[in-house]
């Protein structure tokens, strides 16, 4: 899964998920994308999850790209832990996404197939989104 | 690329606020740059996205006689409505060459694609041509169905029309045919090894000793 090989500090705020994307709101590599409609945090695990629902649908052929990355630490409190005693210990990484973000590309094959793909990653997501073709139309 | 007439309006009003509301009234916020001239804020009609790249318009300024040639400098869309925010001219003489990015279009089926299971790997999608505003294409067309797995396009390879020159480097590769991965076994494995993924490690500032929490 994906994490940082290196941070400055082992824990973050939440912080806060308004407004739009800075960067990241066009298809860039590919043909087609994947693009976030909503705020949300998309973990390590999802990405993972998400990246290989598409390897598997288009096969062989195709060229991914990931345009998010897990960089911020998610903590947990242990089981029936009570409150206080600090904060709790890095569970998982998750990437900040803002309504906007294409989060994943894809090229090299068929639309129809980069649809079915792009839609089998979006059920492993927590956030609502939307297919993208190049041309900036919506599908 | 035919020529658009497109009437525009003085903008008296800018900012933020100003300008939201003028987008709200069906209206998008502007500016014509360039030329040697003054910059002039000016809003337009609500604009279609699509097809605006590389074309010349001439700009007609509303109750007066004046009209401009110009071209889209930027335009900026907001990623999730995909309306126009705002759109750049920048005025343009048409006997004066300019310097733009032409969209490359792959026409046919590559041999190495159909035949060998290469992939299409499309490297260049905009190539900056230099040429009149008149004579701009609006694509570059590569045809790659002779191409085999490991053969690719270069920039020099490419043919334009008359009058129009590349600006780019001959060698530049636009398209590429690529010998398909077999990685897909290794990937059960990678799966395997999330679980032993430590934590990062922290960088840490100064005496290595001091605690950090």
């Amino acid at each position: 899964m994906l994490m940082p090989k290196k941070v400055k500090f082992r824990k973050q705020h939440r912080g806060r998920r308004a407004g739009g994307t800075k960067g990241g709101e066009y298809i860039a590599f590919g043909d087609y994308g994947l693009q976030a409609v909503e705020p949300g945090w998309v973990t390590a695990r999802q990405i993972e999850a998400s990246r290989i629902a598409i390897t598997r649908h288009v096969k062989r052929g195709g060229k991914i790209w990931i345009r998010l990355f897990p960089d911020k630490p998610v903590t947990k409190k242990p089981l029936e832990t009570r409150m206080g005693k600090g904060k709790g210990n890095p569970e998982e990484w998750v990437a900040v996404v803002r309504p906007g973000r294409v989060m994943f590309e894809l090229e090299g094959v068929e639309e129809a197939v980069a649809a079915a793909a792009m839609r089998l990653a979006a059920h492993k997501l927590g956030i609502k989104t939307r297919f993208l073709s190049r041309h900036g139309e919506l599908k | 690329m035919e020529e658009l007439t497109i009437e525009v309006q003085k903008r008296e009003v800018t900012g933020d606020g100003p300008c939201r509301r003028l987008r709200q009234a069906g209206w998008v916020p502007g500016v014509v740059y360039g030329g040697g001239r003054d910059p002039m804020a000016i809003q337009i009609e609500m604009l279609a996205k699509g097809g605006a790249e590389n074309r010349v318009f001439l700009l007609k300024l509303a109750g007066t006689d004046k009209s401009r040639h110009t071209m889209i400098r930027d335009l900026q869309v907001d990623p999730v409505s995909r309306h126009v925010l705002h759109v750049d001219f920048q005025r343009v003489l048409m006997d004066a060459k300019v310097r733009v990015k032409v969209r490359v279009e792959v026409a046919g089926t590559a041999w190495g694609v159909k035949n060998e299971g290469g992939l299409l790997d499309f490297m260049s999608r905009e190539l900056e041509v230099e040429c009149l505003p008149g004579r701009i294409p609006e694509e570059i067309r590569v045809d790659v169905s002779e191409l085999r797995a490991g053969q690719h396009v270069r920039v020099a390879d490419l043919a334009l029309p008359e009058g129009v020159e590349f600006r780019e480097d001959p060698e530049r590769v636009v398209v590429a045919i690529a010998h398909s991965r077999v990685a897909e076994a290794a990937e059960p494995g990678a799966e395997g090894a999330e679980t032993a993924a430590a934590e990062p490690e922290v960088i840490r500032r100064g005496k290595a000793e001091t605690p950090e929490s």
